[in-house]
């Protein structure tokens, strides 16, 4: 072997290296900021630990977005409805069924994914805006279907969810709950992660730009649609069971409207094209609930208590003009810009 | 490779009133390159959608090595064996040049029950090896990792001519492919094409650059509103009095169906007209001594056109 050869094999081998660092430098940082957030949330004035479950279950939640909206194109105002049936099973099987808290969950999951597969069966086959209007009817129906049943326990909901209990360790603080709801962020993120970098990621952003070249390219367009939307349908229902088991009760309000576009607006501020923005945008959406709290009360109260929602819209609003990309795309685009600049005066240095 | 078999059997599209296909009825068997021109709105694209599944036909229908592929949908019939490209460019923005020409070829592996999600997967190396073949093949080697939205114009339809070939078609549907390009690039696309049709797959080149057409085409079929107008050589549709006349008038001075909708070419044509008497007769072709052979033959047979208005009964009832 020549020193050429050598010289060359061993830089691949540290490209290859570099590329593997680079896939898991997030990931580090991320579990880092996960294991942080208990210290730094019981500790600083404006969040409690229950933030910190509150925007974990909602980047869950938020997450089957990316390859649905983010990826292939596909807007969806009824992820609400999705994570109202994972609560719903988790709440009535559990209380009412005396069912173990793991399958409840698992048959919420199961059912809002076969929901999404028969209602994308019939959605997807026509393109257009036809499946944020149907997702949209799809969750106001289900809302006034859950207030009115009497298994659903009508507008009073049901109650006495009971606590989680993994390994025998009941987790019956925020804290623990937290570090339940994490993991399940964790898992969710890798799964979504390597969904959208692997190939099918590739033809879901291949449907989503150019529907009739992906078409021609021998995508079938409908399937990958209803792909999208199933793992959106199954990750908001897996977030309303953890929302169920943590609230201990649920009712028609959690499955209400305003949801799925909270779950929007953090998807689009966080950045819908990576994993990442989920995570970033509930972090912001669930700071600008607080402050609205915290430090308007007044005018929190003369909006009849929403003046979060003002927030959203204005948080939104500058994000889509400003940072189109939304707050992690933005990131990542610094980051690479910046990467690539020390690359390049790396080079500059060696001639 | 056995040559590609294309039906068209009395097709008809109609969008409302309008018939943008009319009991179009034309069989290619002989592979090489088929082009098909015609005047704005005489109904190419809509043949290539209605053969690519990209449009319904309304009735007809259109065969592909004798299996119906009309009512087919767009992703069965790419894997039937037909691949386009888009008269606006269709390429997926967000991707990089070799993810681009990626998508398809992983969709043919993924194609297989089972086992199929898996394979691209599998066979990840192998995949992007081809891909990168592709694009060598294209020109495009030296930028497999750049975004195709920041490429050129001319770039990015070099990479979906490579996407359109990354399926393994039969037939290659190319809409206007050379629309935009600088000359350079015309004439080097208008060679990847020739080579393309020479490899044995069959191109249907929709084109308005009259040069390029006849000269790459093994054979030119003239749509005029929806309906064939005449087919044949190159030389003999350029021959062709009605083709004239219908397609571009014939009041110029200059051969125009040569250079219609080619203002550089219309320009250099009438320079050419006004200085040198030879280039009246043929300009753009007299360089090139196989088809300028090919014209004088030509004029001496009367012109073979094809009228299937009048000549052919409609194949269905």
């Amino acid at each position: 072997m020549t020193a050429d050869t050598m010289r060359h094999e061993g830089r691949v081998r540290a490209d290859r290296l570099r590329a593997t660092a680079r896939l898991l430098l997030p990931y580090a940082v991320f579990l880092a900021i996960l294991l942080l957030v208990p210290a730094v949330f019981t500790r600083v004035p404006l969040y409690t630990m229950g933030n910190g479950v509150y925007m974990a279950i909602l980047a869950i939640a938020a997450l089957g977005l990316v390859p649905l909206t983010g990826f292939a194109g596909q807007i969806s105002l009824g992820q609400a409805a999705f994570f109202g049936t994972g609560a719903y099973f988790s709440a009535i099987l559990t209380v009412k069924s005396g069912l173990p808290a793991t399958p409840a969950a698992i048959l919420g999951m199961a059912t809002a994914g076969a929901a999404a597969y028969l209602f994308g069966r019939y959605l997807f086959r026509v393109s257009g805006h036809y499946l944020a209007l149907a997702t949209l009817g799809l969750g106001l129906v289900l809302t006034i279907v859950a207030s009115q049943l009497e298994i659903t326990g009508g507008t009073a909901g049901v109650v006495g969810v009971p606590s989680l209990a993994p390994f025998g360790v009941e987790l019956f603080d925020d804290v623990s709950y937290y570090y339940l709801v994490a993991a399940v962020l964790l898992v969710a993120v890798v799964v979504v992660d390597g969904l959208v970098r692997s190939w099918l990621g590739r033809s879901l952003t291949a449907v989503g730009d150019a529907p009739h070249a992906a078409a021609s390219s021998g995508i079938d367009i409908a399937a990958r649609k209803r792909l999208a939307f199933v793992v959106a349908a199954v990750l908001a229902a897996a977030a309303g069971s953890l929302y169920a088991h943590w609230a201990a009760y649920v009712d028609h309000h959690t499955m209400d409207l305003l949801l799925s576009l909270q779950l929007l607006i953090i998807a689009t501020v966080g950045g819908i094209r990576t994993v990442w923005g989920p995570v970033v945008g509930a972090f912001v959406v669930v700071t600008l609930l607080q402050v609205s709290q915290e430090l308007f009360p007044e005018l929190s109260e003369r909006v009849g208590g929403q003046a979060e929602i003002v927030l959203y819209g204005l948080a939104l609003i500058l994000v889509l003009l400003f940072l189109p990309k939304g707050l992690a795309g933005w990131a990542s685009d610094v980051i690479q810009r910046l990467t690539r600049a020390r690359a390049g005066a790396d080079e500059g240095g060696a001639r | 490779m056995t040559e590609a078999r294309l039906e068209i059997i009395d097709l008809t599209v109609r969008f409302g009133g309008v018939r943008a296909v009319d009991g179009l009825s034309l069989s290619h068997s002989q592979g090489g390159v088929l082009g098909l021109i015609g005047p704005n709105g005489a109904g190419k694209t809509t043949v290539l959608n209605v053969l690519s599944g990209a449009a319904p036909p309304t009735s007809g229908e259109a065969r592909l090595n004798g299996r119906r592929i009309t009512g087919l949908r767009a992703d069965r019939i790419a894997r039937a064996g037909v691949a386009r490209t888009f008269q606006n460019l269709q390429t997926f923005h967000s991707l990089s040049v070799l993810h681009n020409v990626l998508v398809p070829l992983e969709a043919r592996a993924a194609a297989k029950p089972v086992v199929g999600l898996f394979a691209p997967l599998l066979r990840g190396g192998q995949l992007r090896q081809r891909a990168a073949d592709l694009l060598g093949r294209v020109g495009m080697a030296d930028q497999l990792d750049t975004p195709v939205a920041s490429l050129p114009y001319g770039a990015r339809r070099r990479v979906e001519v490579a996407r359109a070939l990354a399926a393994d078609p039969r037939l290659v549907m190319l809409d206007e492919p050379l629309a935009g390009l600088s000359r350079a690039e015309s004439d080097d696309l208008a060679r990847l094409i020739r080579s393309v049709a020479d490899s044995g797959v069959t191109v249907l080149l929709v084109e308005h650059d009259m040069v390029a057409v006849m000269r790459i085409s093994d054979r030119v079929a003239v749509l005029e509103q929806g309906q064939l107008l005449a087919d044949g050589t190159p030389a003999e549709v350029q021959a062709d009095e009605r083709v004239r006349s219908a397609y571009l008038g014939d009041e110029l001075d200059y051969d125009p169906l040569l250079h219609k909708g080619d203002k550089r070419a219309e320009a250099a044509a009438r320079q050419r007209v006004a200085t040198d008497p030879d280039a009246a007769a043929d300009p753009g072709l007299a360089a090139d001594p196989d088809v300028a052979a090919d014209q004088e033959a030509a004029a001496d047979r009367p012109p073979q056109t094809t009228d299937r208005r009048r000549r052919e009964p409609r194949a269905q009832q």
